[in-house]
């Protein structure tokens, strides 16, 4: 700061001594103003009566125009970003995830509950395509060794008594076939009754 | 610090002083008659509370400011005979400024106190409140008064610069950047709120 002809009053001068604005040079000047002049002295005690006055006074709104933005305010919003950024890039993430754990990806749109109703068309769709025996000359169906031997529910249904195919089939079986329905016993049939039985029908 | 500490100014009257003053006018080389007591005690309560603010613009520590004070107080006693009337004010300051850069040296805190701002420091008004008169802090509070209103008075851009100056303590150069003004002008607001406050106050006083 230098001394310009303004700043010669003795108030500013005294004030800027006060604020520890001046620098060395300009404070021994000021100081050896001090020593001989009695209205300086006087000026600088008016001063800092003044500036503690002014100290004193609470001022509880800031009515400070404030400029469009300040150094600090760029910082606070950048925080404010950043950490906004972070949060969105979190919750992508654990969205990502979420999908992920959920099976393969489909296609957009496509929530878990139609992923299963895919999944069970595309089932029913080709298994006719296997439940469908091949037949030969003989007549015989030869289904695949694998498919009937896995599924087992199809081989208990048809596990039909021999009881039931002799009503379908009049006398032709006889009645020691009939289950015992007194004592509660029931004749297992075997797979070759069954074979035997729907032959002879 | 001078024996007795600082808070021995703060119950010092005329009373205090006589015993000194005998004591002197019996040891008195140069024959000259000393200040009488009642002048010195006077001469203190009229213009303590401007010494004391002049030291701490100087000094910026109520301590120092209190040593000074005593050791100007003393010189007063001793040398105060030595002054005309008319100038025993100014003599009074003038040996209370050599006293205070006398401790200054001696303490070495020149270019640390000359970097820091007086209203700083601490609170003159809290500081003071205990050495000063009644009449004194009277004034100070009807003061302060004057300033607050004349502070609320002021317009929004002067009172920025005021309050990041003298409440947040931001230089100048802060305060231009904080505003985003030129220098020049934060210097300019500061120096005209400092005319208004100095008038309003001027206003107030008798």
């Amino acid at each position: 700061m230098n001394l310009s002809r303004d700043e010669l009053d003795l108030d500013w001068l005294a004030f800027c001594y006060a604020a520890g604005e001046l620098d060395a040079t300009q404070a021994a000047t000021f100081e050896a103003l001090l020593a001989t002049s009695q209205e300086a002295r006087e000026r600088l005690a008016a001063v800092v009566a003044l500036s503690q006055h002014v100290a004193d006074v609470p001022l509880a709104a800031p009515t400070v125009v404030q400029p469009a933005r300040s150094g600090r305010h760029v910082y606070e919003r950048l925080a404010w970003l950043s950490l906004g950024a972070a949060l969105l890039l979190a919750a992508i993430w654990v969205g990502r995830n979420f999908v992920n754990d959920q099976g393969p990806a489909l296609p957009a749109g496509t929530g878990s509950g139609d992923a299963e109703l895919a999944s069970a068309w595309a089932e029913s769709f080709d298994a006719p395509s296997e439940a469908i025996p091949e037949e030969d000359a003989s007549g015989e169906s030869h289904a695949d060794a694998s498919s009937s031997a896995a599924d087992t529910s199809t081989e208990e249904l048809l596990n039909v008594p021999d009881w039931m195919f002799a009503a379908l089939g009049g006398d032709e079986v006889g009645d020691e076939a009939m289950p015992d329905e007194t004592n509660g016993d029931r004749d297992e049939p075997t797979s070759d009754s069954v074979d035997g039985a729907m032959q002879e029908g | 610090m001078l024996p007795g500490g600082p808070d021995c100014l703060s119950g010092l009257g005329a009373a205090d002083l006589e015993p000194k003053l005998d004591e002197d006018r019996a040891g008195d080389d140069s024959g000259e008659p000393k200040l009488p007591p009642g002048t010195v005690q006077q001469l203190y309560e009229e213009h303590a509370g401007e010494l004391r603010r002049f030291l701490l613009g100087v000094l910026r520590d109520s301590e120092a400011v209190a040593d000074a004070m005593q050791a100007a107080l003393v010189k007063a006693i001793e040398q105060g005979h030595t002054a005309r009337d008319e100038s025993r004010k100014a003599w009074l300051f003038r040996v209370a400024y050599h006293e205070a850069l006398a401790i200054r040296r001696r303490e070495a805190t020149g270019a640390r106190v000359l970097e820091t701002s007086v209203w700083h420091v601490e609170r003159l008004g809290q500081e003071s409140a205990l050495r000063e008169s009644a009449a004194e802090s009277a004034a100070r509070r009807e003061e302060a008064e004057a300033v607050r209103d004349a502070l609320a008075r002021l317009p929004a851009e002067l009172q920025a610069v005021v309050r990041l100056r003298i409440h947040e303590n931001l230089t100048f150069a802060e305060i231009a950047a904080r505003l985003e003004i030129p220098l020049g002008t934060a210097l300019t607001r500061m120096r005209t709120a400092l005319a208004k406050l100095k008038t309003a106050l001027g206003e107030h006083r008798p």
